[in-house]
């Protein structure tokens, strides 16, 4: 049995993949705190203890996300855009856009029969469409984020929430609720702002595509989900464990790896 | 974020000729003490001012763009920015421009130029300031509002204009439209060198300053073709050293020693096969001005493989053969040969084509003939946030390209304010870029962590 | 949104509709067989295109519309009203439009043409000229430009336009101007029965409609505000200041905050209306001097010094306003340079100025309210010290 080990390094949360030959074993998700390095370890830990492996028994280790290099068992790194688009294509093998929505930023796909890559778009400006967005919003309503994510209604009856900025529309969200608007419809209306963000960046790269896939951790939510669908007008794929895309991604490369190696060995 | 920590903040050269350029070119790189020898008036000139001018009146020149760039390297630019905004210049306006007013304001407020400016002498006293309207309007607005703020002295602003894309170029009557106002327009630029300098201009002088400036732009041409070569013997690091003759001290025999130097250096890279990398794995075109402060961005390109080939920025374009025995008429001919060959290259999206120095913007079709004869596997496009000039126009030739097959990426930073730059988020997003070109199967990982970044050191 | 405000007789509803709907008459004289040909910025006389039996039609945006089409084809840094007219092409929106016509009058206006033409193909397309100095050389560049754009539309119309033709469009279009200097005169004395929303409603609809039709309509409005009483009003006046408004929003928000634009000098505004072409020397020499000799707006490099803005102060004095607002949008160079020293200098004359920075959506409008409210209260109380505001005017 060969184990392989993938980690996106994320400044919101680690996430660590393992496979076994090839397979899913496991996957772990931390919080990456202040040290992404200790994160990764703490994540590392469980999954050994899980598995009931030594550390020596993980052959190949791939990191990717923002603190990929700080990674010190690693033997690569990839770029998490590559990393997505493995890991979501290993799910879903029919994928042409990947809608990521991150803790701190988000970026959009977009990859072509063969499943590579081709365009990609990242919005790493400012804070406003991503989790850390939304974190700020439930907590306005003194909400964890599951519950949030279902106060939204149907979503159909939503104000317009209309500064793009985060701190500004959290301005304007308190000043509904103490205007007495109705909860769902405020919450409907952030769900949309963040829609609406996605989709600006989204439009240029989408172009026919016939399956979204929407991955990271604000997939988990489901109004955003909703909205995200109307604002595109087509339906959208969520995988099981949607934070865990590019972790996979980068495990499916160490494997690629392992494989190469032993064909390599054996004269192939 | 910490800017003092930027991977790339230093850039090597590749080519011994440029490591050397501060030999070749004393009067540019020793214009301050050059100025103080000299004596004679001070021009503040935009880029657009035909240097030959300069040269042929013996009037020194300083560019406060230029200073906005070595501003911006030396993590200066903030400091002048931020007083700036302070006047009540918006923080979206140019980064050079903002840089400028900001130095000025202190030049009054301290009576000298201020002693944390990266220049002895910042940039002088000027006895007169020389606008262009070309490439953009912040470039006349900017020196309007100097003479109205800080120094009111003579200014120029000369106003070549461009025609339109669509511009029906065999018409005679159209050629003449604006040929014209070009003369015009540059007899005016004459008259009032003249007044300033109390001379008559020199036209025999004129005549060898321009063939000068000729001589050294057709090897300049020259040597830009010889990186159609692969490996390709000369990346952007060397560029935008190599190309401050070509903007500021064209007409200079400096700027022709130069350039038949450097050919000579590159031209044997060419014929050893010798190229900036050994194991050049994608070679790339890049548009937009590069961020000063790091040109270790193409050092870095360089490690994972990419090879910057050619740019479109200050492009020179092909030698345009001109007659000299009216050496201004010359001048204008030179500009107006340039300007329909870039109109009848694409200029659609960057129609900014009158431009009397030597420089100018490229068209989408020069671009798509560039994918085939430099070997193009992606674009790379800095979108410098406060210059639109250079940054209009990319996600239509990010649109043209595709339609080719190649990729682009344009990502965003500045070129006069260093706080626009993150390591990390940049580096990202060339990764995953070059990631994207990679033939070699599903996303080849771009560099592998078991042996270490490498950084050639200076 | 409610575009125009109160109005209480025929003539203004008609100016609410049309706003409501711009693009009503032309998709009208379209059917009939009319071609209409949009145009950007005001260098290109619309009084040729006119003559040419063609309806110019201004190409304006639409407030607060998001912009998400246009991010495939144009960067996000640039004029956002350029952007936001762009989008609307690209939405489909202009579908009614014949032909395109832009002036040069900025680098983003400048750069769509090409942009615009690529993309959308309009059937007739001209980009008018216009050089950034006023010389003896340039003026007679932008004489030839006019021959130029004559031979243009001809080609298109598939008709000659005569000098006579060319007259006549001109003494309608002087016949506008007068009229609704008119208005803006009788605004200034009446305030409180013609807002400043209203004003540019009307500015607004004039660029819609055919000029012989505006004609009617200001004169039935000048009869219609006449005969309006007058309510007790007590708003400071101002002037407002900026490039390109096209949405009373602006001038809604003004109104809230107890101030009242009595005059402006914006681009629809007094920069179109106020000057008139002196037919005395000719139909190009008139054009000549009226949209590029007169027209201020600071795009045109009239040299150094503050002499160029005394036509400001002029205007300020002449209409009895208490302060200056002013409004520029995101990267907009040409109002944005000068803006330091134009405060400055009405400062430097007892004309405070405040400035508000916007990105063409003015979804910062209470934030905007307050500063206006400040200002307001600071001018009716006299207060000197007001720098502060007027320089942390960066949004």
């Amino acid at each position: 049995m060969e184990y392989v080990a993938g980690v996106d390094s994320g400044s919101t949360t680690t996430k660590l993949v393992v496979l076994r030959d090839g397979e899913l074993a496991g996957q772990y998700v931390v919080s990456t705190g202040a040290n992404s390095r200790r994160a990764f370890e703490k994540a590392f830990e469980r999954a050994l203890e899980h598995l009931k492996v030594h550390p020596f028994q993980i052959k190949f280790v791939v990191s990717t996300g923002y603190g990929r290099a700080g990674i010190h068992l690693a033997n690569r790194t990839v770029s998490e855009i590559t990393c997505h688009a493995r890991g979501v294509r290993w799910l879903f093998p029919s994928a042409e856009v990947i809608i990521d929505i991150g803790g701190q930023d988000f970026k959009v796909i977009r990859l072509d029969k063969g499943g590579r890559v081709v365009d990609f778009a990242m919005n790493d400006k400012c804070a406003a469409g991503t989790g850390r967005y939304l974190e700020l919003m439930g907590r306005v309503f003194e909400m964890d984020l599951e519950t949030f994510g279902r106060a939204g209604g149907t979503g159909l009856e939503a104000v317009e929430i209309a500064n793009v900025c985060t701190v500004f529309a959290e301005t304007e969200v308190i000043a509904h609720i103490s205007r007495g608007t109705e909860e769902t419809k405020i919450i409907a209306g952030i769900f949309n702002a963040v829609a609406k963000r996605v989709h600006s960046l989204a439009k240029q790269l989408i172009m026919e595509a016939r399956e979204i896939v929407f991955t990271g951790g604000v997939a988990k939510n489901a109004g955003i989900v909703g909205a995200l669908e109307r604002m595109l007008g087509q339906a959208v794929k969520v995988p099981f464990e949607p934070q865990i895309t590019g972790a996979l991604g980068a495990a499916l490369f160490a494997w690629e790896d392992i494989i190469r190696r032993s064909q390599y060995e054996s004269g192939i | 974020m910490s800017l003092e920590f930027s991977e790339m903040s230093r850039a090597v050269r590749s080519l011994e000729v440029v490591k050397e350029s501060k030999k070749y070119l004393p009067k540019f790189y020793q214009r301050a003490q050059e100025r103080k020898r000299k004596q004679g008036p001070l021009a503040w000139c935009m880029a657009g001012v035909p240097t030959e001018l300069l040269v042929a009146f013996d009037v020194n020149g300083e560019w406060p763009e230029n200073f906005g760039a070595l501003c911006a390297a030396r993590l200066v630019a903030p400091v002048f920015i931020g007083i700036a905004q302070a006047e009540g210049y918006f923080g979206d306006l140019c980064s050079y421009l903002l840089n400028t007013m900001g130095y000025c304001k202190r030049c009054v407020e301290l009576g000298t130029p201020p002693p944390e400016s990266p220049l002895e002498g910042g940039m002088g006293a000027p006895a007169m300031l020389l606008g262009s309207g070309v490439i953009c309007e912040p470039r006349w607005k900017w020196f309007q509002a100097i003479a109205t703020r800080y120094f009111p002295i003579p200014i120029f602003t000369s106003d070549p204009l461009s025609p339109p894309y669509d511009a029906d170029l065999d018409d005679p009557r159209i050629a003449e439209h604006y040929l014209t106002q070009l003369r015009e327009d540059l007899r005016a630029q004459i008259a009032f060198l003249e007044r300033q300098t109390g001379r008559r201009l020199d036209v025999p002088r004129l005549r060898k300053v321009m063939e000068n400036s000729q001589k050294a732009l057709a090897i300049w041409y020259e040597i830009l073709e010889l990186r159609k070569a692969r490996p390709c013997p000369m990346g952007a690091e060397d560029y935008f050293t190599a190309i401050i003759p070509q903007l500021y001290m064209l007409g200079e025999q400096e700027t022709v020693d130069f350039y038949e130097a450097l050919y000579k250096e590159v031209n044997e890279r060419v014929q050893k096969g010798r190229g900036v990398i050994s194991d050049e794995k994608y070679r790339l075109f890049w548009s937009g001005i590069p961020p000063w402060f790091n040109l270790g961005l193409f050092n870095y390109l360089e490690t994972l493989g990419a090879v910057v080939v050619i740019e479109s920025t200050y492009y020179c374009g092909p030698p345009m053969e001109i007659d000299l025995e009216d050496p201004v008429e010359g001048l204008v001919q030179r500009i107006w040969k340039r300007a329909c060959w870039h109109l009848r290259n694409g200029a659609e999206a960057m129609p900014e084509v009158c431009v009397p120095a030597g420089f100018g913007f490229i068209g989408s079709k020069t671009i798509l003939g560039w994918v085939k004869e430099y070997h193009i596997d992606g674009a790379l496009m800095h979108r410098t946030r406060s210059c639109r000039a250079t940054s209009v126009g990319q996600l239509h030739f990010r649109n043209v390209l595709r339609e080719a097959g190649v990729p682009s990426l344009i990502f965003e930073s500045d070129m006069g304010d260093p706080r626009a730059w993150s390591d990390e988020k940049i580096k990202a997003q060339l990764e995953a870029f070059l990631e994207m070109l990679d033939k070699g199967g599903l996303g080849e990982p771009a560099r592998s962590t078991c042996e270490g970044p490498k950084y050639r050191v200076v | 949104m409610n575009k125009c405000g109160e109005s209480k007789g025929d003539a203004m509803s008609k100016v609410k509709a049309i706003c409501r709907a711009r693009d009503a008459r032309a998709r009208e004289l379209r059917a009939e067989g009319k071609k209409i040909i949009g145009y950007l910025c005001y260098f290109a006389p619309p009084e040729i295109i006119a003559a040419a039996g063609m309806v110019p039609f201004r190409i304006m945006g639409r407030l607060g519309d998001d912009v998400v089409e246009a991010n495939s084809y144009l960067e996000p840094y640039g004029c956002p009203y350029v952007r936001n007219c762009f989008e609307q092409a690209l939405k489909g929106r202009l579908n009614f439009l014949d032909g395109l016509v832009v002036s040069h009058s900025c680098d983003m206006v400048q750069r769509i043409y090409g942009i615009w033409k690529y993309y959308q193909k309009p059937a007739y397309g001209y980009l008018f000229n216009v050089p950034h100095q006023v010389t003896p050389w340039s003026r007679q560049f932008f004489i030839r430009e006019l021959a130029f754009f004559k031979e243009s539309l001809e080609k298109y119309a598939g008709q000659g336009i005569s000098e006579e033709r060319i007259a006549r469009a001109i003494e309608l279009s002087n016949e506008n101007r007068r009229l609704v200097k008119e208005l803006y005169e009788f605004r200034s004395r009446r305030p409180s029965v013609l807002s400043g929303p209203e004003m540019l409603g009307i500015l607004i609809a004039g660029m819609s409609i055919p000029p012989d039709e505006f004609n009617a309509l200001l004169k039935e409005l000048k009869m219609e505000v006449e005969g309006r009483s007058d309510v007790p009003l007590d708003r400071t006046r101002v002037l407002l200041w900026g490039s390109i408004i096209d949405d009373p929003r602006l001038y809604e928000l003004i109104e809230e905050c107890g101030a009242t634009v009595v005059i402006d000098d914006t681009c629809i505004g007094s920069r179109a209306y106020f000057t008139r072409v002196d037919l005395s020397n000719g139909v190009f020499e008139g054009l000549a001097d009226a949209y590029f000799g007169k027209f201020p707006c600071p795009r045109t490099d009239r040299g150094p010094g503050t002499g160029r803005f005394e036509y400001v102060l002029n205007l300020a004095r002449e209409y009895r306003v208490k302060g200056v607002i002013g409004y520029t949008l995101s990267f907009c160079d040409p109002h944005k340079l000068d803006y330091p020293d134009l405060r400055d200098y009405l400062a430097g004359h007892g004309y405070p100025m405040l400035l508000i920075d916007d990105d063409y959506t003015l979804s910062h409008a209470e934030t905007v309210k307050t500063r206006i409210e400040a200002f307001r209260e600071m001018l009716a109380k006299g207060s000197a010290s007001f720098q502060d505001l007027a320089g942390r005017a960066q949004l």
